[in-house]
C-alpha cells in the first residue's frame, strides 16, 4: 500500500508543480494523498480493482489550480499562514473568487505569461535564423504565387498568413524590348516596301514578299533584342523577365518594370522610402551595390547579400554588413518585406500594402505606413518605433521598447524586458511584458484588452464611456481607477462601467500597479 | 436530480462549517459525510475542498492540527472557532432568506 501512497504524493506533486517548494507545499501533498488513499482504499474494499480505483481517486483531486495560487500567494519562509494577518485585508474578499471562473485561471495565466517571454525570445530568434535560411524558398514562393492572382499564402517562419493579391489594379506588363522589336519590323517593312518599289513589284505580289519575310525575321530579332535586355555583365548580377535593369551615373542601380512585392534580406542597414514624382516602374536601388545581388522578376524584387565566397567570409567575420537604401515610386504593394541581422530598418511608405514585415535581430526598426493589412515588426535587442494603421499587428522585441502609434484593429505586441508604449486606437489590443510596463492610450473604446506585466506597472487610458467590465489581478501590486473613483482599489475583482453588455478588459501583474484613467 | 452546481458552490463555506458543527474532522471523513447525507449525489472534489479549508482556515473561521491515526499515519483535523460559528449562523440565515425568497419567486402557487 505505501507504494499506492507514494505514487499518489508524486502524482499530487506533479500537479502543484506551479508552486514553490516549501514546506506548506509538503503538507498540503501529504494532506490530499492521505485523504485520496482512504477513498482508494474505500473503493478497492467495495470491489473496484486497483487501477480503475486509482484513477478515480485522482480523479476526484479535481483542478489543483486554486490551490497552487493559495501556495504561491504564502511567502517563502512561511509554512501554516497566520489567520490574524489575512482576516485584516479588506481586499481580500472582494468578489467571490471561489464562483469566479477567471480567479482559478490566474496562475495559470502568470505561467502563460511566462511562456510569452520564452516565446518572444525563442521567435526573434527563429525569425532572425530562419530568415537566413529559407530566404530563397520563400521568395521564389513569393514570386510563384504572386503570378496567380486572388491570392497566395505567405509563409512565415511560425505559421501562413493568407495575403490578398490584387496585382495594384495594373495590367500585366509586357515584355520592353516588343515596343522596340515594332520599331525594327516598320523600319524593316518601311526599307522593304522601298527595295521592292524600286524594283517595279507591287500589289499583292509585294505584299506576300513583305509579310513572308517579316515573318521570317521576327523570331531573331526577337530573341536578339531579348538577350539585349536581360543580359549584364559585372557586378550586381541581374536577371530579368519583364524589367529593365540599370546602372545610374551617380551608381544607384535602375529597376524599370511593374514590381508588386519587395524582398530585402541582407546583413546591413535597410532604409526604404518612397518618391512621388517616380514613374510607376521606377525603382532606385542604392547603398553597397557591389555586395548586394539584386534580382526582379515577376514583380518581385529581391535584394540579398551577393554570395561570392568573398563576400560569404568577409560577412561571417562581420566586417561586411552591406546597406539597402531604396526609393519606391508611390503605389500599393502586395508585400513589403526587410531582413536584417545587424542592421537598422527604416521604412517610410505613404502608400498601403498587404503585408509588412520587418525585423531586425540587433538593430531598430522604425517608419511609418499609411495603409497595412498585416504589420509584423520584430528585433531582438533594438527598439521598434513604428505609425501604421493596419488592420493587424503583431509587434514585439525581446530587450527593447516597443512604441506604437495609430491606428490597430487587432493589435499584439510583447517584449521581454522593454516597455510597451501604444498610443492611438485599438480595436482589440492584447499586450504582454516580463519586467517592462505597459502603456495603453487609445482615442476609442477597444473591443477587447488584454495587458499581462510580471514585474511592470500597466497604465490604461480610455475615453469615458461604457459599457466595459474590468477584470484586473495583482499578487503585489494595487488597482486604482478614475472610472471607479473612491468606490474600489484593491488586488483583484471584476467591476462594470456603464449599463448594458461591454467589452471585457483584463489587467493583470505579479507585482506591478494597475491604473485605469480616463482620457 | 438536478442541482444548478453554482448554487451549491456559492454555500461551499457553510456546507463545511455545518459539517465541523458535529466535531473535528478530517479532509476525507468529511466529504463522505457530505456525499453519505445526499445519498452520493454530492461531494466536493479534493481540490475545492480544501482550497475552501485554506480560506476558511486564512479567515479565522477554522483552523486545523495534525492528530495521530495509527502507526505512522497521521492526519489533519479541522476544527471550528467561535468565529466561524457566528459565520455559520449568517451562512445558514443567508440560506433561509435565499430559501424563503426563491420559494416566493419560483414556486407556482396560488395567491
Amino acid at each position: 500500500m505505501d507504494n499506492i501512497q507514494e505514487r499518489m504524493q508524486r502524482d499530487i506533486g506533479a500537479k502543484l508543480m506551479g508552486a514553490p517548494d516549501t514546506p506548506a507545499k509538503s503538507e498540503l501533498i501529504e494532506e490530499l494523498a492521505q485523504n485520496l488513499l482512504a477513498r482508494y482504499e474505500d473503493l478497492v474494499g467495495s470491489g473496484v480493482d486497483s487501477e480503475t480505483a486509482y484513477r478515480t481517486a485522482m480523479d476526484d483531486l479535481g483542478d489543483t489550480a486554486e490551490l497552487v495560487e493559495y501556495l504561491n500567494s504564502l511567502g517563502p519562509e512561511e509554512s501554516i499562514p497566520n489567520p490574524e494577518d489575512q482576516k485584516q485585508d479588506p481586499n481580500f474578499y472582494y468578489t467571490n473568487f471561489s464562483s469566479n471562473p477567471g480567479w482559478s485561471s490566474f496562475v495559470s495565466n502568470l505561467d502563460g505569461l511566462m511562456n510569452t517571454v520564452g516565446t518572444v525570445i525563442n521567435e526573434a530568434f527563429e525569425t532572425a535564423k530562419n530568415a537566413m535560411k529559407n530566404a530563397q524558398t520563400t521568395i521564389s514562393d513569393i514570386g510563384e504565387q504572386a503570378k496567380q492572382p486572388g491570392g497566395y499564402t505567405y509563409r512565415s517562419p511560425k505559421g501562413s498568413v493568407s495575403v490578398t493579391v490584387h496585382n495594384n489594379g495594373e495590367e500585366p506588363v509586357s515584355p520592353p524590348w516588343e515596343a522596340e522589336l515594332e520599331q525594327l519590323l516598320q523600319e524593316k517593312e518601311d526599307a522593304l516596301r522601298k527595295n521592292l518599289e524600286e524594283h517595279g513589284i507591287t500589289g499583292d505580289e509585294a505584299e506576300e514578299l513583305v509579310q513572308a519575310s517579316l515573318e521570317s525575321a521576327k523570331p531573331k530579332l526577337e530573341e536578339e533584342l531579348k538577350k539585349k535586355w536581360t543580359s549584364h555583365k559585372g557586378t550586381p548580377k541581374f536577371t530579368s523577365d519583364t524589367c529593365k535593369v540599370d546602372f545610374q551615373e551617380d551608381g544607384n542601380v535602375m529597376v524599370d518594370g511593374l514590381l508588386h512585392t519587395i524582398d530585402v534580406e541582407v546583413s546591413g542597414d535597410i532604409e526604404i522610402s518612397e518618391n512621388a514624382d517616380f514613374q510607376e516602374s521606377d525603382v532606385v536601388i542604392g547603398g553597397d551595390i557591389d555586395k548586394l545581388s539584386v534580382v526582379s522578376q515577376n514583380g518581385v524584387l529581391t535584394i540579398r547579400n551577393s554570395s561570392s565566397s568573398v563576400n560569404d567570409i568577409m560577412r561571417r567575420r562581420g566586417w561586411q554588413n552591406p546597406n539597402v537604401e531604396l526609393i519606391l515610386p508611390k503605389h500599393n504593394w502586395n508585400a513589403v518585406r526587410a531582413v536584417t541581422v545587424n542592421g537598422d530598418i527604416s521604412l517610410e511608405l505613404e502608400t498601403a500594402a498587404d503585408l509588412v514585415e520587418l525585423s531586425s535581430v540587433s538593430g531598430d526598426v522604425e517608419g511609418h505606413i499609411s495603409e497595412c493589412k498585416l504589420l509584423k515588426l520584430a528585433s531582438v535587442s533594438g527598439d521598434v518605433d513604428f505609425t501604421a494603421n493596419a488592420e493587424a499587428a503583431n509587434c514585439s522585441s525581446v530587450s527593447g521598447d516597443v512604441r506604437l502609434d495609430g491606428a490597430y484593429g487587432d493589435l499584439k505586441a510583447s517584449t521581454a524586458s522593454g516597455d510597451l508604449d501604444i498610443d492611438g486606437s485599438t480595436g482589440s489590443v492584447s499586450c504582454s511584458t516580463a519586467s517592462g510596463d505597459i502603456s495603453l492610450q487609445s482615442t476609442l473604446l477597444p473591443g477587447a484588452m488584454n495587458l499581462n506585466t510580471k514585474s511592470g506597472d500597466v497604465d490604461v487610458t480610455i475615453p469615458d464611456e461604457g459599457p466595459f467590465v474590468v477584470e484586473f489581478r495583482s499578487m503585489s501590486g494595487e488597482f486604482s481607477s478614475e472610472f471607479f473613483e473612491g468606490i474600489l482599489s484593491g488586488k483583484h475583482g471584476q467591476f462594470k462601467y456603464g449599463r448594458g453588455d461591454g467589452p471585457v478588459y483584463r489587467m493583470q501583474s505579479f507585482s506591478g500597479d494597475l491604473n485605469l484613467d480616463k482620457l | 436530480m438536478s442541482i444548478s452546481a453554482d448554487t451549491l458552490r456559492g454555500h461551499t463555506d457553510t456546507i463545511i462549517l455545518t459539517q465541523l458543527l458535529r466535531g473535528d474532522n478530517y479532509g476525507y471523513e468529511i466529504n463522505k459525510n457530505i456525499q453519505d447525507r445526499t445519498g452520493g449525489a454530492y461531494g466536493f472534489k479534493e481540490a475545492t475542498l480544501y482550497t475552501a479549508f485554506k480560506r476558511l482556515e486564512q479567515a479565522g473561521l477554522i483552523t486545523s492540527y495534525w492528530g495521530e491515526d495509527g502507526p505512522g499515519a497521521r492526519r489533519r483535523y479541522y476544527s471550528i472557532t467561535q468565529d466561524g460559528r457566528t459565520a455559520w449562523e449568517e451562512g445558514r440565515r443567508e440560506w433561509e432568506d435565499t430559501r424563503a425568497l426563491l420559494d416566493a419567486l419560483i414556486n407556482l402557487e396560488e395567491d
